[in-house]
C-alpha cells in the first residue's frame, strides 16, 4: 500500500466536496444546455440551475429552446422550474421524477440573440415518419390542383403565348424515354423470336414424317419400329408446339404490361395539362374546388406544423422505445448505447405528473397537467396524455386534450382542441384577392381533431365567425374597379363564415375535403364574369399540348402495332405449321394403323384357309383310316 | 497491464475506479502503467470501429446473453459501468483478453533486455539525450512518487 497514494486519494476527495458545493450547479448547467442542444440543433439556455445533492431536487429560473428552423425564436421559454429526481431509480441510472413543477411557459418568444449553434452544428436528422411525409405530399398535390385564381383571366390579360413559353412539359421526354423503352423490350422479343422452330426445323420435321413408307410394313417389327419413329416425331413436334404457345402466352402478357403503360401517356398529359393550369392559375371552375381554393394554403400551412410535431413525436418515441437499435457507426471514441431493462422495471425517464402554467403566443394563460412523459410507454402501460386550458381576460380561450399512445404495435396519437370567442378583427381570411380585406370585426369558435391510427389519419377542423365584417376600404391592389365591385357585391353577402375541412388518409386513399358557405357566393360571383373566357384559355392550351405531344404519342402507338403485328404473325405462323405437322402425324399414324389392320386381316384370314386345308386334310385322312378299319 | 486496461476502457465508466484505485493504493510502476495507458489510448482509438464492433456483437447479436445483460442493467450502480456501451464492451473484452498473453511478453521482454541489452542500450546516445529530457525527468517523478 502505498502512502502517498493514500493522501493523493484523500486530497483528490476533498477537493470533489469542495469543488462540489461551489461549481457543480454551472457545470451542470453546462452539461444540461449541451445535451439540450445537441438534442434540439439550436441553442438550449438555462439560467440560474440549482442542484442540490441532498435532497436530488433540481430547479431552475429559466430555460430557452430555440427553434432550430428560426434560431432567432425561441421554440418556447419557461420561468421557474422544479423537481425531485427519485433515488431508487437513479441508482439504476434511470430519471424518475415525480413532479414536474413547470411556470412561465410561452411560446414562440422572438430572441435577442441568434439561437443558432457555433460552426453551424446541425441536430442529426431523426428521420420524418413515413406516414407523415405521405400526407403532406398528398396535402400538397390537392392544394395545388387549386391554386389562388389568376385575375388576369377576368381583366382579359392572359397571354396564351407568353403563358405557353414559360411551360415545361414533362410528357414528351417521358414518352421519349417510353418509347426507347418498348424498343429495346420489343428487340428483345425479336431475339426470342428467332428460337421459336423455323423453316429448317418444319422441313426436318415432315422429311422424317415422309420417311415412313407405309406400302414397306410387313412385319410386326417394322410396325413397331415405324410407330415408335412416328412417336419421336411426335414429341418433337409437341415440344416445339410448348416453346410456341409458351412464347405466345408470355407476349400476350407483356402485350397487356404494354398496354397499361401505353394507358399511362394519357395520364401524363392530363398532368401537364393540369401543371400548367396551376401555374397560370386557370383553376376548373367548381363547387368543390372553391373552398380549397380559398383557404387551402392556410390549412395546408397549418396541417403541415401539426403532422411535424406529431411526426417528430411518432419518430423520436419510436427511436427510445426500440429495444435492440441497429447497428450506427458513432464518432470515435463514443460507442453505441444498448439498452437492457426488464419488463417490471423503470423506464429509462419518466416524469409522472408535470404541472405547467403559461400563456400562447395569442395571449391566452393556460394551465394543466401532463402525464406519463416517458421513454417507453410498454413499461408503465400508460400513455402520455395532455390536458391543458385557459382564458384570455377578452373572453377567449382554449382546451386541448392529447393522448400519445405508443403501447401497441400500432401507435396512437388523438388531439382535440378547442377555441372560443377569439376575435377576429385585423385578420385576413384568405389570400384570393376578392375577399383579401382585413376584417373589422367578428368572433370565431374552432374546433379541431387529429386522430392517428398507425399510418390512417383523420384531421377535422370546423371554424364558425358570427358578426363577420369586412374592411373594404383596405382594397386590394389586385382588384382593377370591375372587379372591386365585384368584389364588394361578395362581401356583403358574408356576415358569417361556416368552414369545414377535413383531411382522411387510410391505406393508399386521400382524401381532402374543404367546404365553407362561402363557396356558392364566390362561385356565382366568379361565374357571371369568367366562365366563357376561362374556358376558352383551357381549350387552347389543351390544343397546344396536343399539338405538342401528339406526334410523339402517335409514333409510340405506331411503334407498338408495327412491332407487334410483326412479333404476332411470327408465332402465329409458327403455331399454325406445328398443327399443320400434327395433323400429318396423326394422318400417318392412321396409315401405319391401316397397313397394320389389313395385314392382321390378311394373316388371320391366311392362317384360317390353312387350318381350313389342316382341317380338312385330317378328316380325309381320318376318314380313311376309318374304311380301312372297318 | 493497468495501463493496458485503462486505456481500452476510457474513463467514462465505473470500471476505470477500481482500476485507478489500484494504480494508485498498490505498489506498481506508475510510469509503466501511464506509457501503458497512453499506447492503448491511441491503439484503442485506431481499433474503434474493430472494439465497437465486437461490443455490438456481444451484447447486441449473441439472444443467449440478453438475459444476463438485462439482469445486470437492473442492479443498483452497476449501470454507471456503462457496461451496454458497444466501444466500452469491445475494450473490455479486448482488455480480458489481452491481460494475460501481454503480462507474460512483456515479462519475458523486460528480462530478456535486462539480461541482454540494457547495458548496451543505456551507453546509446539517444537514451542519454532522452535522459537528459525534460519528459524523462517528469517520468522519473513520477515513479518516485509511487515509492519506487
Amino acid at each position: 500500500m502505498r502512502k502517498q497514494g493514500l493522501i493523493f486519494l484523500i486530497v483528490v476527495a476533498a477537493l470533489v466536496i469542495f469543488l462540489n458545493s461551489v461549481v457543480t450547479d454551472r457545470w451542470l448547467e453546462r452539461r444540461m444546455e449541451k445535451f439540450g442542444s445537441r438534442s434540439i440543433g439550436a441553442k438550449v439556455e438555462f439560467s440560474r440551475v440549482n442542484f442540490s445533492p441532498l435532497d436530488l431536487s433540481l430547479n431552475w429560473e429559466g430555460l430557452k429552446v430555440t427553434d432550430p428552423d428560426d434560431t432567432w425564436t425561441n421554440l418556447f421559454e419557461t420561468g421557474h422550474c422544479a423537481f425531485d429526481l427519485a433515488l431508487e431509480p437513479l441508482m439504476k441510472r434511470k430519471v424518475v421524477i415525480e413532479d414536474f413543477d413547470l411556470q412561465g411557459l410561452r411560446f414562440g418568444t422572438p430572441r435577442k440573440t441568434d439561437g443558432a449553434l457555433a460552426g453551424g452544428k446541425k441536430q442529426k436528422s431523426l428521420g420524418q415518419s413515413k406516414v407523415v411525409q405521405s400526407v403532406e405530399q398528398n396535402i400538397k398535390a390537392e392544394i395545388e390542383r387549386y391554386p389562388l385564381l389568376n385575375l388576369g383571366i377576368l381583366q382579359g390579360t392572359v397571354d396564351v403565348d407568353s403563358l405557353w413559353e414559360e411551360v415545361a412539359l414533362e410528357s414528351p421526354e417521358r414518352i421519349q424515354a417510353l418509347k426507347e423503352q418498348f424498343v429495346s423490350k420489343y428487340d428483345e422479343w425479336e431475339i426470342r423470336i428467332a428460337d421459336l422452330p423455323g423453316e429448317p426445323e418444319m422441313v426436318a420435321l415432315e422429311r422424317d414424317i415422309d420417311s415412313i413408307q407405309i406400302d414397306q410394313i410387313d412385319t410386326p417389327q417394322e410396325a413397331k419400329a415405324s410407330y415408335d419413329l412416328l412417336q419421336t416425331i411426335e414429341e418433337r413436334n409437341r415440344d416445339y408446339y410448348r416453346t410456341v404457345t409458351q412464347i405466345r402466352d408470355d407476349l400476350i402478357m407483356e402485350r397487356t404490361d404494354i398496354t397499361g403503360v401505353k394507358g399511362e401517356i394519357d395520364a401524363w398529359i392530363e398532368e401537364d395539362y393540369q401543371r400548367i393550369l396551376a401555374m397560370a392559375g386557370l383553376p376548373e371552375l367548381s363547387r368543390e374546388g372553391i373552398a380549397t381554393m380559398l383557404f387551402g394554403e392556410r390549412i395546408a400551412n397549418r396541417m403541415e406544423k401539426v403532422l411535424h410535431i406529431v411526426g417528430r413525436v411518432r419518430t423520436y418515441s419510436r427511436k427510445v422505445g426500440k429495444y435492440i437499435p441497429a447497428k450506427e457507426f458513432p464518432p470515435r471514441g463514443a460507442g453505441q448505447d444498448i439498452r437492457f431493462t426488464r419488463e417490471q422495471d423503470y423506464p429509462l425517464f419518466w416524469i409522472q405528473r408535470l404541472r405547467l402554467t403559461g400563456e400562447t403566443a395569442q395571449g391566452v394563460g393556460i394551465g394543466g397537467t401532463v402525464l406519463h412523459v416517458v421513454s417507453d410507454q410498454q413499461k408503465i402501460d400508460r400513455p402520455t396524455t395532455i390536458q391543458l386550458g385557459g382564458v384570455r381576460a377578452d373572453g377567449a380561450g382554449l382546451d386541448f386534450a392529447g393522448v400519445i399512445d405508443g403501447r401497441d404495435d400500432v401507435p396512437k396519437e388523438q388531439f382535440d382542441l378547442t377555441l372560443k370567442g377569439f376575435p377576429l378583427e385585423g385578420r385576413t381570411l384568405t389570400d384570393f384577392p376578392f375577399l383579401a380585406y382585413p376584417l373589422s370585426g367578428g368572433v370565431a369558435a374552432v374546433t379541431g381533431r387529429i386522430d392517428f391510427e398507425g399510418s390512417n389519419f383523420l384531421a377535422e377542423l370546423g371554424i364558425r365567425g358570427t358578426d363577420v365584417g369586412f374592411d373594404t376600404l383596405h382594397r386590394p391592389d389586385a382588384l382593377d374597379d370591375e372587379l372591386y365591385a365585384l368584389s364588394l357585391a361578395m362581401v356583403r353577402r358574408i356576415d358569417e363564415i361556416q368552414l369545414a375541412a377535413s383531411v382522411r388518409q387510410r391505406g393508399d386513399d386521400f382524401k381532402l375535403d374543404i367546404k365553407s358557405n362561402l363557396d356558392d357566393i364566390v362561385l356565382d360571383g366568379l361565374k357571371q364574369v369568367m366562365s366563357d373566357e376561362l374556358q376558352a384559355v383551357q381549350e387552347e392550351l389543351s390544343e397546344r399540348i396536343e399539338g405538342e405531344i401528339g406526334t410523339a404519342r402517335s409514333e409510340v402507338e405506331a411503334l407498338i402495332t408495327e412491332r407487334e403485328a410483326y412479333l404476332q404473325k411470327a408465332t402465329w405462323e409458327a403455331e399454325r405449321r406445328l398443327i399443320e405437322q400434327h395433323t400429318r402425324i396423326e394422318q400417318k399414324r392412321e396409315e401405319i394403323d391401316s397397313r397394320v389392320k389389313a395385314e392382321e386381316e390378311r394373316i388371320q384370314r391366311e392362317t384360317e384357309e390353312e387350318l381350313q386345308k389342316q382341317r380338312e386334310k385330317i378328316e380325309d385322312r381320318g376318314k380313311g383310316l376309318l374304311d380301312s378299319l372297318l | 497491464m493497468l495501463g493496458m486496461m485503462l486505456g481500452l476502457l476510457t474513463f467514462k465508466t465505473l470500471f476505470a475506479a477500481p482500476l485507478f484505485l489500484i494504480l494508485i493504493l498498490v505498489n506498481v510502476n506508475l510510469a509503466a502503467a501511464i506509457v501503458g495507458l497512453f499506447i492503448f489510448r491511441l491503439i484503442g482509438y485506431l481499433a474503434d470501429p474493430l472494439l465497437h464492433s465486437l461490443g455490438y456483437w456481444v451484447l447486441a447479436d449473441i439472444p443467449g446473453l440478453k438475459g444476463f445483460w438485462t439482469a445486470l442493467a437492473s442492479m443498483r450502480i452497476v449501470p454507471f459501468a456503462r457496461f451496454n456501451n458497444t466501444l466500452i464492451m469491445g475494450g473490455l473484452i479486448a482488455a480480458a483478453v489481452l491481460a494475460i498473453p501481454l503480462f507474460w511478453g512483456v515479462k519475458r521482454l523486460i528480462i530478456g533486455y535486462r539480461e541482454g541489452y540494457q547495458e548496451r542500450v543505456k551507453n546509446w546516445k539517444i537514451i542519454k539525450i532522452l535522459k537528459g529530457s525534460a519528459l524523462f525527468r517528469f517520468m522519473s517523478g513520477v515513479e518516485k512518487l509511487g515509492g519506487r
